[in-house]
């Protein structure tokens, strides 16, 4: 298991894919009660990592960079509007249209890719960076999220 | 990594990227039109100043639009590269090029010295202008990201190219003498083509195939093999081209071997993908790859019967590259929309998926699949040239009118 934050983030990231995708796929079938399961693991899943991030990674790059205006504010300001996001993907399952699903999911997804990208390519490479000694442990207590 | 770099904020403004793609579909009508009126003959011969004028018309009024556009919006989110996002430099790039572009094709096309000198002296400064906005902060970019050293291959490519595509000009309007003029050309064409406009879709696709269709990850080794066979490409062709024209096929069985591995993974990927249902982007991939894998296939036949060889070319950048970047403005194009009306606090807009209509967009895909059919046909049966060239002025009014669409919903909510 990984003791970089921008190994374990990235997984966590693609994990979370990995989710929309299978809810997607159970869309596309028409089996709506597995997907609401599925988009209910999906969303946990989204919310531990903003979690993990907001309460643990972010609060350690801040004070050891004294960034607090700066780009972790940025993804939080990301993060709520992800947050708005899956609240309509939950309500578009339950009510079964499929139509209104599909179109959350794909702004859902590209809205989160060019956010996780803009994460790995730059904080959490900056992270392994400017909190490399206490990197493990930030790992283990994102992990306990 | 400097800390002063890390910038995460929310990119250009919107009407950055956008001027540049609104243009694109206009110059793609311009080009329809010219090759409506040009006859297949004349196409195929290479140099002739008509189709010299109608390849610059389509790389640089079309692909070349896209990609400036594209590269505004990506380069921070890829690389973390700000490019002089809303300063005076945008609006002077895009104007001079808007200019440029139907002075250039203009004049070259009618053989009017004076006008093509003005257009590419305007076409010139904008590119010269564009790549001193972010050659230094590409090339000094952390190259563990995976679209890092394929970028800064394409970078100094445009450099090389506009370089010999200067040196061309001056030599066509007469003002140097250029005594190699065919290996010129046919090294700035090389590079315009592959060090340019491929290494820049290979270094984008790396990154967005797996993260907008959630697809495997292209493998690190196919990551590393990629760039040095481009890069041994370019230097065997450099070498080849001015020193031993006649063992260019050397260099064009290395490039070859590049454009496959590129395809295979890329065709492999689009058909593993996780997301499964039917995409218009997807389909405009599969497109894209299928008349880049012809593409090859065209230019190994050109040496039975040369006709392929400029089957090849229209294969590669109106098949390959035009598809994809047209497929790209239609994930792109929405995603804005949303992206800033929703940053700007609004909440009750239209999703990604509504913002163009899906029909719309499928049958101007159709249309152009059909237009590149009918295009290659005209070779064989000039007649049908007419239809083609019809048809892609249909199919390049309703991309025009798709994209628009996206304007429309972000200024009737923002």
């Amino acid at each position: 298991m990984s003791q970089y934050i921008s190994i374990y983030l990235t997984e966590d990231h693609r994990h979370c894919d990995m989710l929309l995708a299978q809810a997607e796929e159970l869309v596309v079938e028409k089996k709506f009660k597995a997907a609401i399961v599925a988009i209910e693991e999906f969303s946990k899943a989204m919310i531990d990592h903003l979690e993990r991030e907001e309460l643990i990674l972010f609060p350690a790059f801040e004070e050891r960079t004294g960034m607090t205006e700066g780009p972790t504010q940025m993804m939080r300001v990301e993060h709520n509007q992800m947050r708005q996001l899956l609240d309509q993907l939950n309500e578009a399952i339950a009510s079964e249209n499929e139509k209104k699903f599909f179109g959350l999911s794909e702004t859902l997804l590209i809205f989160v890719q060019q956010h996780n990208s803009k994460e790995e390519q730059m904080l959490y490479q900056m992270a392994d960076k400017k909190l490399g000694d206490i990197s493990a442990d930030i790992v283990e207590r994102m992990r306990d999220i | 990594m400097n800390t002063s770099s890390l910038s995460l904020d929310q990119g250009p403004n919107i009407s950055v990227p956008f001027r540049f793609f609104y243009s694109a579909p206009i110059f793609f009508i311009l080009f329809a039109i010219a090759l409506f009126f040009t006859p297949t003959d004349v196409i195929e011969l290479r140099f002739s100043s008509q189709t010299v004028a109608l390849v610059h018309l389509f790389t640089l009024g079309v692909l070349t639009l896209i990609m400036f556009g594209a590269l505004f919006q990506m380069l921070p989110v890829l690389m973390g590269v700000v490019v002089g996002g809303n300063t005076i430099s945008v609006w002077v790039i895009h104007l001079l090029l808007l200019l440029g572009i139907p002075l250039f094709s203009f004049g070259l096309y009618f053989e009017t010295g004076i006008l093509m000198l003005i257009g590419s002296f305007s076409i010139a400064i904008a590119i010269l202008l564009f790549l001193v906005n972010i050659t230094i902060d590409v090339m000094k970019a952390d190259r563990k990201g995976k679209s890092v050293i394929l970028m800064q291959i394409s970078i100094v490519s445009l450099w090389i190219a506009l370089i010999f595509g200067i040196f061309i000009t001056l030599g066509r309007a007469g003002i140097i003498e250029i005594e190699l003029y065919e290996a010129f050309s046919n090294f700035h064409i090389v590079v315009a083509l592959f060090g340019w406009a491929f290494t820049l879709v290979v270094s984008v696709s790396l990154s967005v195939v797996p993260m907008f269709y959630v697809t495997p990850e292209y493998t690190p080794g196919c990551r590393k093999v990629i760039p040095l066979i481009i890069v041994a490409a370019l230097a065997s062709f450099a070498i080849l081209f001015f020193i031993y024209p006649s063992f260019s096929i050397l260099a064009e069985f290395i490039i070859t071997q590049g454009v496959l591995m590129y395809a295979y993974q890329t065709m492999k990927r689009l058909r593993r993908r996780r997301r499964k249902f039917a995409d218009v982007t997807v389909s405009y991939w599969q497109t894209s790859m299928i008349t880049l894998l012809v593409s090859v296939i065209f230019w190994w036949v050109g040496y039975v019967e040369p006709l392929f060889f400029t089957l090849s070319f229209i294969s590669f950048g109106i098949g390959f590259l035009g598809s994809l970047l047209q497929g790209m403005m239609y994930k792109i194009v929405p995603f804005l929309v949303w992206f800033h009306l929703s940053s700007s606090g609004k909440w009750d807009i239209p999703t990604i998926k509504e913002i163009i209509d899906e029909e719309d967009m499928w049958v101007q895909l159709r249309l152009y699949q059909l237009f590149i059919v009918l295009f290659f046909l005209s070779f064989f049966l000039p007649i049908v040239k007419i239809v083609a060239a019809s048809i892609l002025i249909i199919s390049s009014i309703s991309l025009l009118i798709n994209i628009l669409s996206g304007w429309r919903v972000y200024s009737s909510l923002r």
